[in-house]
This record gives structure tokens, sequence and C-alpha cells, in this order.
């Protein structure tokens, strides 16, 4: 709606009054001030006040509830027990771990589940896994996708699976912007049904220091809000995964990128993993609800094996 | 003509022996101008006055009735508070929450929940969304409810879950009453009712979060049963694509609030804006969270409330008010919504009256039952 051009709503003089200031669309409109406006345009108060309702007019229109509740879309669960994890189209779901943790093996199971045929809890659909690590490894996702599923990923499903899982890697900030504005056609075309950010906290990180945080935030919700939109406009589940920091003040989770990305996300699992106190060479791996509006905070024990991320 | 105004024979040698001549003279002064005009005191100077400018029938009415600007905004405090104990009050079923507040949330004001992210926000709000949809019957609001999603929170699932808790309270709350009418319309409420009274408007960006609030008085004036407006969150698409140009944010945030504000007021609906937290450094360098958007912001909402949530527990505290002290209680949040902490005092009577009672202070009004 922002950039909707103002020839289509207003009238052929006015549009062209608005077009030799400069105002082509909604937005650029908007931005200005009525007093602006109102010298801009040379318009009176009531014929400002007319123009604008017919734009405010164009706004967004709203649904039920119980519409929404009615179109919901499934989402890709990955444990259905004592508590639910499950990954909703329309929000961010965010993994937090130490190095190590699972995200990245999680993200894979979840790019293998994403290409199992909706019958079998799946979308049909393909990945598109955004890898600022280079920790994405194809053969694993192979093996993943083999060992989970045995009966549905035959060879031939399997080619399918990878060629349909498509990695941009960067680790650049500017770079995974750009490729978010652009993103709309390549999301229609390659019927994306999933969209994995591994991760979101490097790039940022590592680009922005202390004196630039307004700066970053700034670049984390345009981020955010890019993908909330793809997330609900196209019905995926939007995964990211984040790291820890060391430091934990009272005012900071000890979630990266700070309390506004915290904000952006709508869901946050964490992921833990300890040294067993009995053996030396196994591992204790925790999967806490930290943030969720549909499951109370809850502890669950997890392990990594060859077919990806289990629930006990 | 003077001579034909019915004025003493006094007033009209006064007003002769000073030059008045026509009507408009009289009021083309103001009554305490004319007062020193005449040398008479102002209350008779003001009796002429209304003469000359309203006729034969102005004296028995007061000049606010008189006058032809908007009457609609003057109202004494009397009349306000006869308008505020004719509403129906709209609880949140947080006990604890709506005596905060007085006596439920505040309606003709926007009120303001910060909080960090899993405080709860979302989850008052719709909620409350539900809770504003109360039959009449059930001495509840009756109303519908927009909720204006910025961030993709309004999950359909949970406010299925939420309106699903609402119904178990009021037949709950039913059962104890011996009245049939008052169960069987409790016992016919669905989550499914409550979720067709909520529009939701889903906004991506800041334009369409302006557009959509200034489309409202158009909304509601088609579904005048709308009793609540809930913009979750106010912030977040202020919080990016501004750069360097805060005094465009700040005036596009004006705007908004400007517009709810005046939809409060002259529709005497409660307008809920949630915000969120950011953190702020001190010079120690410790930090401490403060709610988004700047001091310009914190000037636009009538109360602010401030939610916290640390290990695990929950707390919601008034840090703005005009009308209502500085308390903090504590909530919780479970499968079906937002409770107080303990478990909720056994109702007594049946659902309350609606007389108006000047004896009555905050106190009175939460021991006498309100369905909830």
């Amino acid at each position: 709606m922002a950039s909707l051009r103002l020839k289509r709503i207003l009238d052929e003089k006015l549009a062209e009054r608005c077009a030799s200031e400069n105002l082509h669309t909604v937005e650029e409109f908007l931005s200005k001030s009525e007093i602006e406006l109102l010298e801009m345009l040379s318009l009176s108060v009531g014929e400002l006040n007319e123009v604008l309702k017919k734009i405010y007019r164009k706004g967004p229109a709203p649904r039920t509830a119980y519409e929404m509740f009615k179109d919901d879309t499934a989402s890709l669960v990955l444990y259905d027990g004592s508590a639910r994890v499950d990954f909703n189209p329309g929000i961010i779901t965010e993994l937090v771990g130490s190095a190590g943790a699972g995200k990245t093996q999680c993200c894979m199971t979840l790019a293998a589940m994403a290409g199992l045929p909706v019958e079998h809890g799946g979308f049909g659909g393909g990945t598109l896994y955004f890898d600022t690590e280079s920790s994405f490894s194809p053969s694993r996702l192979v093996e993943i996708a083999r060992e989970r599923y045995p009966n549905i990923y035959n060879t031939q499903a399997l080619k399918r699976l990878i060629s349909n899982v498509h990695v941009y890697q960067t680790n650049k900030t500017q770079e995974l912007v750009k490729k978010l504005e652009g993103l709309d056609a390549f999301l229609i075309e390659e019927k994306i049904k999933l969209i994995i950010l591994d991760s979101i906290a490097l790039p940022f990180r590592s680009e922005f220091d202390g004196k630039h945080i307004p700066a970053r935030q700034r670049l984390l919700n345009t981020v955010a809000s890019k993908l909330k939109y793809f997330s609900d406009t196209f019905g995926l589940p939007v995964v990211t995964t984040n790291q820890v920091t060391t430091k934990f003040s009272k005012a900071e989770y000890g979630a990266a990128l700070g309390i506004t990305w915290a904000h952006a996300v709508n869901v946050r699992y964490r992921l833990n993993c300890y040294d067993s106190p009995t053996n030396d060479t196994a591992v204790r791996r925790e999967w806490i609800i930290e943030k969720s509006p549909c499951s109370p905070s809850k502890s669950l024990q997890y392990a990594i094996d060859s077919g990806g991320v289990v629930f006990e | 003509m003077i001579s034909s105004l019915p004025l003493s024979r006094s007033n009209l040698i006064l007003l002769h022996e000073h030059k008045f001549e026509t009507r408009e003279e009289i009021y083309a002064l103001t009554p305490s101008q004319l007062a020193r005009e005449l040398e008479i005191n102002q209350d008779e100077a003001l009796k002429i006055w209304k003469t000359a400018k309203f006729g034969d029938d102005c004296m028995t009415r007061s000049v606010s009735n008189l006058s032809s600007t908007n009457s609609k905004r003057e109202v004494s405090a009397l009349n306000l508070w006869r308008r505020k104990a004719r509403q129906r009050p709209i609880f949140s079923l947080c006990e604890d929450m709506d005596k905060m507040f007085g006596n439920g949330i505040r309606i003709g004001e926007v009120t303001e929940f910060c909080g960090v992210p899993g405080a709860g926000k979302t989850q008052l709000g719709m909620q409350i969304a539900c809770t504003v949809q109360i039959p009449t019957d059930l001495h509840g609001p009756g109303g519908q409810a927009i909720y204006i999603d910025t961030e993709g929170s309004f999950m359909p699932r949970r406010a299925y879950e939420i309106a699903g808790g609402v119904c178990k309270h009021l037949r709950g709350v039913a059962a104890i009453s011996s009245d049939e009418k008052i169960t069987t319309v409790a016992d016919g409420l669905t989550p499914r009712n409550f979720l067709e009274n909520i529009f939701v408007y889903r906004v991506y960006n800041y334009i369409e979060q302006l557009t959509c609030v200034k489309s409202l008085g158009g909304f509601i004036s088609k579904h005048p049963k709308v009793k609540l407006i809930i913009l979750d969150s106010i912030a977040f698409h202020f919080r990016h694509g501004f750069e360097d140009n805060y005094m465009e944010r700040n005036r596009t945030l004006t705007s908004i609030a400007q517009t709810l504000t005046k939809l409060a007021q002259s529709l005497q609906i409660a307008v809920i804006i949630m915000n969120h937290v950011t953190a702020r450094m001190s010079a120690s360098g410790s930090g401490s969270l403060t709610p988004a958007l700047g001091p310009t912001w914190a000037h636009s909402c009538t109360n602010r409330v401030m939610l916290e949530y640390r290990d695990g527990r929950r707390w919601a505290r008034i840090l703005k008010s005009s009308s209502c002290e500085a308390k903090t209680i504590e909530y919780e949040i479970g499968s079906d919504g937002v409770r107080n902490l303990s478990p909720a005092p056994a109702s007594t009577a049946g659902f309350g009256n609606e007389n108006m009672d000047f004896k009555e202070t905050s106190s009175t009004s939460s021991k006498r039952q309100r369905m909830l």
C-alpha cells in the first residue's frame, strides 16, 4: 500500500500536481506534514481532508479472528508430547544456543521435514536457506532425511529434496538485506515453504560495534519486518538461529542482538548443552521454550542422532 | 430595536444613555466589556447581553446550552461521572489488574502496556478483546473489538484457547447464580462467537499503520458495537526506516496518538496500545529498561503500565495515570489466559446492578459482584 501510485487513487489533475512536486506514491504523500501538503498543492484544508480520506480508504482491510482461525495453515511440528515444539507460518521462530547446541542440525531437520509431502506432515515444498556461517552440509541433510523418514525419502525423493533447498551463502548484512528485497518472485517461482536464516547473529555482530548499536537495531527491525511480511503473505515459517552472549546484565537476555531483536522474534527456543556429570563423553541437551504465545515455559530433553533432532 | 427587548425600564434607559441603538451593538461586546461600559455589575450585564443575543426565551437556559459551538466537548464533571457510571466496565479477568485500574480497563482513555518480550502483552490484548464481548445479559459490555497487529503476534489458535478460557469462566460464574436466563446465555457461548467479533488488521509498515488508524472512524461508524481498539504494537514499525528523521517519526506517532485519543473520548471506547521496551544505559554502565519511542511518545497515553517478567514471574506496574495510584500487582499466564496469581475469591451475590451510588468508592464496587 505504501508504494501505491497516487494517480490510481486521485483524480488526474491532482495527481499531476503531486507528480510535479515529486510525490508519486502514497508513502511519499503521507511522509509530508499536512502544512507542507497544503502549501505544495495549493489546497484548502477541506480539500486536503477529502484527499486524505480517499487515501485512508485504501488501507488494509480487516478479517475476523475466526476467519483467520479457519484459514490457519499447518505448522512444522518437531515434537508434540508434554509440550509442543512447532514452527508456525506467519511468525519468526528463533533457536538460541551456544556453539554445538544443535541449531544447524535442527535447521536441516526442518528442511527435511518441509520437503515431505503434506500428508506426512510436511509442506511438499522447497527451503530457502541463508547460510551465514558456512555450516550447511548437503550430505548431512541427505543423511537426516534418509534416516528420519526412510520410507519416504528414496533416492529420487532425496534428489528432489536437495534440488529444492536453495542455499544463499553470505556473511554480509547488506547482501542479506538486498536478497530479502527481491524475494517475492523467487518464493513464488521456486515454491518455497520454509525460510531459514542460520545465523542472524554473525553478520550483525561482526559488522556493528558497540558505538553503532542504534543503526544495528534499525537494520534488524527492517530485516524482521521483511521476514514477517514474507512469512505472513506466503504462509511459510521463518526460522532464525542466534548466538548467546557471555555478558549477562539484568537488562539483557542470554541471546545476542539485544532486546530489540527479542521483541521482533515471536517464538524463541533455547538450546542448552551441558556436559553430563556422570559420563565424560556424553552430553546432556535441554530444549527450553523460552518465549511462546502458545506454550508455557517448559524444558525438554533432546538428542541429536543420525536422523537429526529427536526428543526424549 | 432595543426598545422591543424584554428588559427592565432602567436598563433600557441605561442603554439609551450610552448610545446603544441596535441589538448587534450590544452583543458585539463581551458581557464583561458591557458591564464596564454601562457601569453595572457583571450578572446584570450578562442578562442584558443574553437577551440581546438570543431573544426572548434565553433567560432560563445557561450560556453553554445556547452557544452554537460544539457542546459535546463541554460537560460538567457531574455529567461526566454520570456518563461513566452508566458504562458497563470492561474487565480483564485478572481481578488484581482490574482493581489496579479502579474498575477495569479505562474507557474513554488510551492505556499503554509496555513490557519485555514474553511478559504477556499480546496475551492480555487477546483476552481483553474477548472480555469486551461479554454479553449485556451477563452484565458485560457486549461490544466488539478491533485488533491492529503490526508484528504478527496475533495467533488465532491461541486466541481460540483464550476465548475458551473466558467461556469457561462465564459458565462457572453463571452456575453460581440461580437465574436460568443467565445460565442459558452463558452455556450458549463458544470460542467461535468471540473470534467472530474481533476484527484483525494486519499492517506491514508504518504507512499501513497510519492509514489503518485514520480509517477506524469510518469503520466504527459502520460497526457501532466496537468498544475496544488494541494496537499491538505501536513501536515495531517506528523503530526502523526513519534513520535520523526523528521529526517525521514523532510527527506520525503524534498523529496516530491524537486520532486514537479522539476516538476514545468521542466514542467512549477503550484504547489499548502495546509498546516495546529498550535498554537505557546509565552512566555507571548498568542498563535499565525503559519504554520505547522516546519522551515525545511518553506524553501520548493517559495511562502507562509496565509489564515485567523476571525469573518466571510476572508483574504489572502503573507508571503513569491521572486517576489510578502507582501500584504493582503480580499475575500469571496459563492455558486459559491471564489471571490473578492466587485463586480468585469465591464470588459473592449474583450479578451487579447498575445504580449509580454517590457513596460508592472503588472498594465497594469491587465487593459488589461484577460478573468477573
